[in-house]
């Protein structure tokens, strides 16, 4: 909100300090910025007085307007439609200095030529000023002004600009910044008047009011004044709305922004003569009736909305904005003054439902006190009087179906030690309560009764009063201490203990760690997973939506759409080796440890945490130690079983089918018996429509959720060291294809004397016989008994061989 | 005999020749003087050959002295070559085709995400302060994000948190979102276990929000809460004042200002002094970006948990009282590393990943 200063002045006592004001104002809660004066950045911006306006000669909407600046003539294209002869506005020479609309920033004036014709400057709106919104008009300033005057003396103050907390809607008021500030000095408000005369004449003769809805309209008063003129209103009034950012429209209209800029109730006045039998219910709105709001809207109502209606029709939406035939014009003469207040609860769902929000709206929404509406009616009606003269009808119309009793706190300086931990006075108490305008009544030494004021409805129980203690004196009393109570006992997290541990495992293999977006497109996620037949949740108001016709070529076309919640991380690291490839990597190792997210019916997504890997490109950047070979599946393969050895498990690696792997290249991961995860090469096709143009692209993923059971209780013990000499023998076997190395490996070990087999070499030529293969093997021998000699040795290979030959057809190889 | 070896004159020929060694400056000198001395015809040598003229209850003393000495020359020798870069290897003809400027064997060091190792580092901070950590859903329901914690559906505060809704029916604990903040771990936790609690939660949190640089909608938040006997407004403050030291450096100092968040009365939003211009001396406050020219930046939300909170959850508040807090990983990375865009952070460019 903007505050103008001078503003505020009106209900502060001279000794109260300004000084560093938004600071103070920032520390106790609300978010102030003081706006060094507009005025310091008009330099070279002047009061004209339009002289005249013609046709521009090459185009239809603009107009060349002299302007008269006292001592010299200028003229200037214009386009605004509110432009007239005689009015002073703002002219702004060439080199002075506006507000950008696009950089917000001040920028010179350019001499121009438009449409062929010279502009020898520019006639100002608000927002070119720095002042308010409107940018669709230029500024009229009062005729009273004298040309030649420099802007920044009659316009342009110091602007407090605030960001009030949704708790505070007295904040949204000059007064109520203004109760805070006497507070902070120890000082209290000067209130502005609420008085004016009646005439004889009974309101109810003019109007009647009835309220069908008594849930939704906690009170409606109405006053009813006549004898008005609506014409401009006076200089001060213009000048305090445009400070605070509104654009002036008529005396009446001016007055009822001005009174809920002053004291934050929203008020509406509608014509009189308008209103149908001059008789006003608040009602329910009927099913698909019919309201064009001020701003000229058509809104088509539901009954779940309050309006205001005549006895035909609507003639406002209740709370939100009134409606268009109802409202003030230059002709109207007798006005029927609306300060009333609505269930905060339903003007957010009506305003939101109707993807509307105006200042009456936000101020109702935030729970103005009913008691409000009568200060409301009571000042604006002092307002129109002293400045439009006109008459006020006898009595004000005052329905009060939602009178609430005010409770009162108890509050004893126990309690706010016990908050706080620091003790406050009674007295303490009393004055801070006291300067914010809350009364507070001693019940005995060491309680306060207190009954919080009308304005301040976020009060409503013990601590909201130890904040205002807390806040007043300043947080910076607060001291600093430490928790002295003993350490809670500590709940084991086995979960995130093993997504730590893999991310720590996965970096010690090399690998770098990402972090992707659990949002994603659906062809996406089908495209590289369709084992499942999984339908992931979509999001009710995903930010970006694919069109309903929307054709893609490659899936990375579709990844914009953020509309699904993964059901597998494969498309995010994906996404990810495509981003880097395309700016030029050609050595990744990537991987993420997140969540996928699976559906359940009627309840929350299960969701499963998975680490997932992509590698593809060079083993290592390019260097003159090695041949740059490109990673394969055995890479990732040599990180699985790594990790699996730290984590004390064995792992078996079995074939598998998967729609986002080559056929051949893909295994499944198995540890005691459960499929915890699977590896393999990236088929071609779905990598490049990710825009991956390196192969192959090698994935393995793990699901956390089915290994978590697998780790825990996985004991570790202490194997005793070797106590003689371990021997060797290399073995080269000739196998068949099918014959795979790891069962080999364990046919090797199950013999009693071997404590470990490597493979160390695999050899394909034309030398062997068709459909085979040579396999070197290391085998290592020990005995914990005595030095093995070379002929038991000899004789554990022989048995080795011999099995070997039976059950899988090996023979030794001879080499030459 | 002069070189009939006793204490006294193997020790002046140890001085003087380490006198002289330290006196000679080139390769020649150094082997000459290695042949005055070691050599086999040279002083020590001679000692050497002499010592078995030595009384007999002194010899082996004499002895192991010699060779001490012996030895020490012998070192010293070879500092004093390999100080003019002559440093003789076995194999003279290899050394030549070591050129040791060339590049080492590239080794790939993995890495975390900068998000993961700030949160841990202040998790850390925590945990040395007694908390736990646990996680939670990152998939809501509307209750525990909104209503648990003092924010009912028709509470203007709602328009705090800008809200990505997931298709779904309105069920008992309303309808299903994507958390807007770690906040709704409070209610879960105070909803499965008893006081004391002290934990930290960090997460993924979500915003319906259009990004730009200092706003994202998918990021992360660290939450805080600890429930006890007798927590008050003091004692959030020494907590958070030595996690803001132990993150951001011993002499940070801070600034409580008071701030409106519906799960906490009274409500505070917590700044440091600014680290780039406050500790420097080179940077003047009124220049400094990092704190926009005001001397503090601000890095969290606290509190002390609202009674409201704690009855919604079964505690009494007039047995417990208890704080919690909020802050955002990314932003304090982002003024630790000086990170100008927080659109960096899930691009996953690593480019950007490796620099951490």
């Amino acid at each position: 909100m903007k505050i103008p200063i001078l503003w505020l002045k009106d209900y502060l006592h001279n000794n109260v300090e300004l000084d560093n004001i938004a600071h103070k104002l920032t520390m106790a809660g609300l978010e102030s910025e003081l706006l060094i004066t507009k005025a310091g950045t008009w330099s070279g911006i002047l009061v004209g007085e339009i002289l005249d306006i013609e046709k521009h000669p090459n185009a239809d909407r603009l107009n060349l307007v002299t302007v008269d600046l006292n001592d010299e003539i200028k003229k200037v294209v214009c386009g605004a439609p509110n432009v007239e002869i005689n009015q002073k506005i703002a002219f702004a020479k060439v080199g002075s200095e506006l507000l950008d609309q696009e950089s917000n920033k001040l920028v010179p004036l350019q001499a121009a030529k438009i449409r062929g014709v010279v502009s020898e400057g520019m006639i100002c709106s608000e927002k070119e000023l720095g002042i308010g919104e409107d940018h669709n008009g230029i500024l009229v300033l009062s005729p009273k002004v004298l040309k030649g005057t420099k802007l920044e003396t009659i316009l342009g103050q110091e602007i407090l600009e605030t960001e009030p907390t949704p708790n505070r809607p007295d904040w949204l008021s000059v007064i109520g910044v203004a109760r805070e500030i006497a507070a902070l000095n120890n000082s209290v408000i000067k209130e502005p008047t609420l008085e004016y005369t009646e005439n004889d004449k009974d309101i109810n003769t003019q109007a009647s009011i009835s309220i069908k809805d008594k849930d939704l309209c906690g009170r409606y008063t109405a006053s009813v004044i006549t004898g008005i003129k609506i014409e401009e209103s006076p200089d001060w009034l213009k000048t305090k709305l445009i400070n605070a950012g509104q654009r002036p429209i008529n005396n009446i209209v001016d007055i009822t922004n001005y009174v809920m800029l002053e004291i934050g109730q929203p008020l509406h006045a509608f014509d009189l003569s308008k209103i149908k039998n001059s008789s006003i219910k608040i009602r329910r709105a009927k099913d698909n009736e019919v309201l064009v709001t001020l701003d000229d809207e058509k809104r088509i109502l539901s009954n779940d909305m309050l309006v205001i209606a005549d006895d035909e029709k609507p003639i406002g939406l209740a709370g939100i904005m009134g409606g268009l035939d109802s409202g003030v014009t230059e002709n109207t003469t007798t006005i029927l003054l609306e300060s009333a207040n609505f269930l905060p609860a339903n003007i957010r769902k009506t305003r939101t439902e109707l993807k509307m929000r105006t200042e009456a709206s936000h101020r109702f929404e935030r729970h103005l006190n009913p008691e409000l509406a009568i200060m409301g009616q009571k000042r604006a009606i002092s307002l129109i009087q002293e400045i439009t003269k006109g008459t006020v009808y006898k009595n004000i119309i005052d329905i009060y179906p939602g009178e609430i009793q005010t409770k009162s706190i108890q509050i004893t300086t126990q309690k706010v030690t016990k908050v706080l931990g620091i003790q406050f006075t009674l007295n303490q108490m009393k004055k801070i309560f006291s300067s914010l305008g809350i009364q507070s009544n001693s019940i005995n030494k060491t309680t306060l009764e207190i009954i919080p004021p009308y304005w301040r409805s976020d009060i409503n129980i013990v601590e909201d009063l130890i904040e205002e203690l807390a806040r007043i004196r300043g947080y910076e009393i607060i001291p600093t201490k430490y928790i002295s109570r003993p350490i809670p006992p500590k709940i084991e997290q086995p979960e995130r203990n093993l997504s730590l541990r893999l991310q720590d495992l996965l970096v010690l293999s090399g690998m770098q760690e990402i972090i992707t977006y659990p949002l994603t497109s659906k062809e996406a996620l089908s495209f590289v997973d369709n084992k499942t037949n999984i339908e992931p949740m979509k999001l009710a108001n995903p930010m970006s939506q694919k069109p309903e016709n929307f054709t893609y070529s490659n899936i990375s076309d579709t990844l914009g759409f953020r509309e699904y919640l993964r059901t597998n991380l494969r498309v995010g690291i994906l996404e990810s080796i495509a981003h880097n490839v395309r700016f030029g990597a050609d050595n990744l190792k990537l991987f993420e440890v997140g969540k996928q997210y699976i559906p359940q019916e009627n309840d929350l997504p299960q969701e499963v945490g998975i680490a997932i890997g992509g590698i593809c490109g060079n083993r290592s950047q390019l260097n003159w130690t090695d041949d740059q070979n490109t990673m394969d599946v055995f890479d990732a393969k040599g990180i699985i079983e790594a990790i699996f050895k730290e984590l004390k498990l064995g792992t078996v690696f079995t074939p598998k089918n998967d729609s986002l792997f080559e056929n051949e290249i893909c295994s499944a991961i198995t540890v005691k018996g459960t499929e915890v995860g699977v590896l393999g090469q990236v088929k071609n096709e779905i990598a490049k429509s990710f825009g991956i143009n390196i192969k192959p692209v090698i994935i393995f993923e793990l699901n956390l959720q089915k290994l978590l059971p697998l780790t825990i209780n996985v004991l570790q013990y202490f194997t005793k060291l070797p106590r003689f000499p371990i021997s060797y023998r290399d073995i080269a076997l000739l196998v068949d294809n099918q014959i795979s190395a790891s069962n080999l490996i364990k046919s090797i070990k199950e013999h009693k004397l071997v404590i470990n087999v490597d493979l160390f070499d695999e050899f394909v030529g034309k030398s062997l016989p068709d459909n085979h293969r040579s396999l070197a093997f290391r085998v290592h021998f020990h005995d914990q008994d005595h030095t093995l000699t070379s002929d038991e040795i000899n004789e554990s290979v022989k048995k080795i061989l011999n099995k070997l030959h039976h059950t899988t057809g090996a023979t030794i190889r001879e080499t030459n | 005999m002069d070189n009939i070896p006793n204490i006294s004159n193997v020790n002046d020929t140890y001085q003087n020749a380490l006198e002289e060694l330290n006196a000679k400056q080139t390769e020649q000198e150094l082997s000459l003087w290695r042949t005055k001395y070691l050599g086999r015809k040279g002083l020590i040598t001679g000692f050497l050959r002499n010592l078995k003229e030595t009384p007999l209850d002194s010899r082996k003393e004499i002895g192991q002295h010699l060779n001490t000495i012996k030895n020490q020359l012998e070192n010293q020798y070879d500092q004093s070559l390999q100080s003019l870069g002559k440093i003789q290897t076995s194999d003279s003809s290899l050394q030549s085709l070591i050129d040791v400027s060339m590049p080492g064997r590239p080794v790939q060091i993995g890495r975390l995400h900068p998000t993961t190792q700030i949160i841990r580092e202040i998790c850390e901070a925590f945990i040395s302060m007694g908390f736990d950590v646990a996680e939670g859903p990152e998939v809501e329901w509307e209750y525990y994000n909104f209503d648990a914690l003092n924010i009912p559906s028709d509470h203007p505060a709602r328009d705090m948190w800008d809200t990505l809704w997931v298709e779904s029916k309105e069920q008992e604990k309303g309808k299903i979102l994507l958390r807007t903040h770690t906040s709704p771990m409070q209610a879960r936790i105070m909803e499965s276990r008893e006081p004391p609690i002290r934990v930290v939660v960090p997460g993924k949190v979500f915003r319906y929000e259009a990004s730009d640089a200092t706003h994202e909608w998918h990021f992360y938040q660290v939450e805080g809460l600890a429930v006890d006997k007798g927590l008050t407004f003091a004692d959030l403050k020494g907590t958070l004042f030595e996690f803001a030291k132990r993150i951001f450096g011993e002499n940070r100092k801070i600034r409580f200002r008071c701030d409106y968040f519906p799960f906490v009365e009274p409500g505070v939003d917590m700044s440091i002094d600014c680290f780039a211009c406050s500790d420097s001396g080179t940077t003047d406050t009124k220049d400094c970006s990092i704190c926009k020219r005001t001397g503090w930046i601000e890095i969290m939300g606290a509190g002390m948990v609202h009674p409201r909170v704690l009855e919604q959850a079964g505690y009494d508040p007039e047995k417990y009282t208890g704080f919690a807090f909020g802050l955002g990983p990314e932003r304090i990375a982002m003024l630790k590393y000086g990170i100008d865009d927080i659109r960096h952070f899930y691009s996953n460019d690593v480019r950007f990943l490796n620099q951490f």
